[in-house]
């Protein structure tokens, strides 16, 4: 019955993965219910949600194309067995990975499994071991790209764990140094939208380009709300979580990098958050109002375009067609991309509401105080700045989660916009390419077959 | 037992319902061909003034210029600036002869005059980039009514690519030369055209419409004694507008109009694809037709010209 339960559970969770993020999105909610029902493993999720995003956002935002660019293609291949060994060593050398394996027998002994490993009994326990994926085919793809837009000299990459709750930054990663991709001899734009404008029919281009700026100073005004309202959120749970360990005894004094003097919120603070919570709500929703408008006519525009490129399609020239060919790779990957952060967002939430992992965070910062004594002295550090960001980053495990899936639907959504809109030149392109082809080497019998046929009728 | 049995059923008809739903959005929509067509000039209403007639050159007006060969502020900048400019135009002009370049510039003829109001070349790094503006100046007489200023930013960003200032300068010229002509004169580019259904025994048509053998496609859709509904007429609306798109021949237009008008009468004017192409069309037929007309007038002005010269010289032409 147990095993039923289980397959049943697992089946619901995969089918949601598959549906939201498709196949890695699979494998991260089933290696999820494997691992130890952590807040530190459901935040290093989140921050691999928030990487996904903010790597979208330098795709679609940053990182400079041309017709001539070669990353497009780097960022939507498949990763070869070298180039994920080339991301496991770089893992290896991070605070959690490097100390992961010797805080985990202590903390799976003590937490327990996930609430569906659970259900199976003395013989979860077992399975979870054995199966916990601790680099996960997400974690591949996401950490691959920031070697191909930072380079492969770790110098120059950005705190990626680092979660910030500055609502400016909340799409930016923390510090590192954008490489400069070659362009190779052909139009460099500094983003995909600026290509995409110019591939739109000339006398369309400025309006365009003009929707586009007043949709993303709206967007920034939600922004500010919605980070406000995170934030708030944040400090309500935090405290839950505080009261609730003090409930239970257990005191945090002793842990490297924690700060235990905490003074609880008043019951009187408490609800003057929860009342500008409501105001807030309240914004948002007229913000969002505005920012949809804003959005919709920038999408109108681009329809209106998408229109106009039906009967004025460039296909003479080479550099439009190979631009146009650059940013729906791009444009598409996004799609997939922002998909898979919303997966990395709802399998995190998930296994927070399942497994109580706020409530019992108290708990496994003191699991993790009983690991340190296993951890070898060369990689104290290193565990010492696992704690820190722990600690730093659990604070902000919501309000990313809200604000990373409000930017993965922006970014999903104007995406998909730009696939389709470069799907008609590329559409044409290959019309025409199989026109000409066939009209150059037409096969003699078919010809003779369909002449014969054409005089039946 | 039943009750497994019926909801097996039950999901193997929603899975084959879904699959054969992926499978038509997928697709997307029918087989389609890409047929050469105009844009259409922006400034339209300044055409008038481009206008001139002359009984003795032809029956009707004539649109033609006459290309200053003084570009002021090109020798300034870079030395091979102006022959870019005056070579670009000739070039773009000449693409469908809708204005004519006039060899002979008098104080009654259209004058194009361009000037270099801004150049700048820069190189750092890996980055390069070339800044260009320059403005044309329709006018006749001491009228000038069309004055337009276009600018264009070649930006490169390569360590491999081999880039000269040259290369950077002929590409900034090409586009705000591109940006004016297709201001003054139609274009030439490509349109897509969809496929309806068609009936088993028309199934080759598509396949001669993808040889580009689309008097064959034609004659097999004349010949068809089947039940003739609105996809019958539009998809042979799209076949003679394709043929008429590839040799510019007006009969063949005309015929494609009716055919459309026809499809329209049966339904089509309920078809989202059927309208969309109608629409494209309509531009396209109007464009064509006005082309056509005023490239034969054009004709006739060149050759009074090459006589005048004494020679064959087909420069202009």
């Amino acid at each position: 019955m147990r095993l039923k339960n289980f397959l049943n559970t697992g089946i619901i969770i995969s089918s949601v993965a598959l549906l939201m993020g498709g196949c890695s999105s699979v494998q991260e909610a089933l290696s999820s219910q494997m691992e130890v029902p952590t807040l530190e493993k459901q935040a290093n999720r989140v921050a691999v949600g928030m990487m996904i995003v903010r790597e979208n956002n330098i795709m679609a935002r940053k990182f400079a194309i041309s017709a001539e660019a070669k990353w497009p293609k780097e960022v939507t291949k498949e990763l070869t067995k070298t180039e994920e060994l080339q991301v496991k060593k770089v893992l290896l050398d991070d605070p959690y990975f490097s100390t992961v394996n010797y805080t985990e027998p202590i903390q799976r002994k003590e937490l327990g499994s996930s609430a569906l490993m659970n259900q199976l009994g003395g013989y979860g326990q077992i399975a979870a071991t054995m199966l916990n994926q601790t680099i996960t085919p997400l974690m591949y793809r996401a950490f691959y790209k920031i070697i191909i837009f930072y380079g492969e000299d770790k110098k120059n990459w950005p705190n990626i764990f680092a979660f910030d709750r500055t609502s400016s930054n909340f799409e930016e990663f923390e510090g590192g140094k954008l490489r400069e991709p070659d362009l190779g001899n052909a139009q460099a734009y500094d983003n995909i939208t600026e290509a995409m404008i110019s591939l739109m029919p000339v006398n369309l281009q400025k309006d365009v380009e003009l929707a586009k700026n007043d949709m993303l100073e709206a967007y920034g005004v939600v922004l500010e709300l919605k980070s406000e309202e995170a934030e708030i959120e944040t400090e309500l749970k935090t405290d839950e979580a505080r009261k609730s360990g003090k409930k239970q005894n257990i005191t945090l004094k002793g842990i490297d990098g924690i700060e235990t003097d905490y003074t609880p919120l008043t019951q009187e603070e408490v609800d003057e958050k929860k009342q500008r919570l409501s105001v807030l709500k309240e914004e948002i929703s007229n913000a969002e109002k505005i920012a949809d408008e804003k959005e919709q006519i920038y999408f109108e525009l681009i329809d209106k375009a998408a229109i106009a490129l039906q009967s004025d399609i460039n296909l003479d020239d080479k550099e439009y067609i190979k631009l146009a060919e650059n940013v729906n790779m791009v444009a598409n990957d996004v799609q997939d991309s922002a998909t898979e952060a919303y997966a990395s967002f709802g399998i995190a939430a998930g296994n927070i509401a399942a497994n109580n992992t706020i409530q019992n965070f108290p708990k496994e910062l003191k699991t993790l105080a009983l690991a340190k004594a296993y951890i070898p002295l060369k990689l104290q550090d290193k565990y010492n700045q696992r704690i820190k960001r722990l600690v730093s980053n659990t604070m902000y495990i919501l309000p990313n989660m809200i604000m990373g899936t409000y930017y993965a639907h922006k970014q999903s959504v104007l995406a998909e916009k730009y696939a389709d809109f470069t799907d008609i030149i590329l559409e044409a392109y290959n019309t025409k390419l199989e026109q000409e082809s066939k009209a150059n080497s037409p096969k003699e019998d078919d010809i003779k077959k369909q002449e014969a046929e054409a005089e039946k009728i | 037992m039943l009750k497994v049995e019926k909801m097996r059923k039950t999901f193997s008809k929603i899975a084959l319902s879904a699959a054969v739903a992926v499978l038509f959005s997928a697709c997307g929509g029918g087989p389609k061909i890409v047929i050469p067509s105009y844009t259409a000039p922006k400034e339209v209403s300044k055409l008038k003034k481009i206008e001139t007639k002359d009984e003795f050159i032809a029956k009707g007006a004539y649109l033609a210029i006459w290309l200053d060969p003084n570009v002021k502020g090109a020798e300034k900048t870079n030395k091979k600036l102006k022959d870019m400019l005056i070579e670009s135009v000739k070039s773009s002009i000449t693409q469908t002869n809708f204005i004519a370049l006039d060899p002979l510039g008098d104080d009654d003829s259209v004058a194009l005059k361009m000037e270099v109001l801004n150049y700048s070349f820069a190189q750092k790094g890996k980055k390069s980039s070339l800044y260009l503006e320059v403005s044309f100046t329709l006018s006749r007489g001491v009228d000038e009514f069309l004055v337009k200023k276009y600018h264009y930013r070649v930006s490169r960003q390569s360590t491999t690519a081999i880039i000269s200032e040259d290369e950077l300068a002929s590409k900034a010229v090409a586009k705000v030369v591109k940006y004016f002509i297709s201001d003054i004169s139609p274009l030439k580019t490509n349109q897509l055209r969809e496929f309806k259904p068609l009936p088993d025994k028309l199934k080759y048509v598509v396949d001669y419409a993808k040889r580009k053998n689309y008097k064959g496609a034609i004659k097999m859709m004349e010949g068809y004694k089947g039940e003739k509904d609105k996809n019958y007429y539009y998809n042979l609306a799209i076949l003679y507008e394709a043929q008429a798109s590839e040799s510019e021949d007006l009969n063949l237009l005309k015929k494609a109009q009716a055919n459309y008008e026809k499809s329209i009468e049966l339904g089509g004017g309920e078809d989202k694809v059927i309208m969309d192409a109608k629409a494209r069309f309509d531009k396209f037929y109007e464009l064509l037709n006005k082309t056509k007309k005023v490239q034969k007038n054009n004709d006739a002005l060149l050759k009074d010209r090459n006589s005048m010269a004494g020679s064959s010289d087909d420069e202009y032409e």
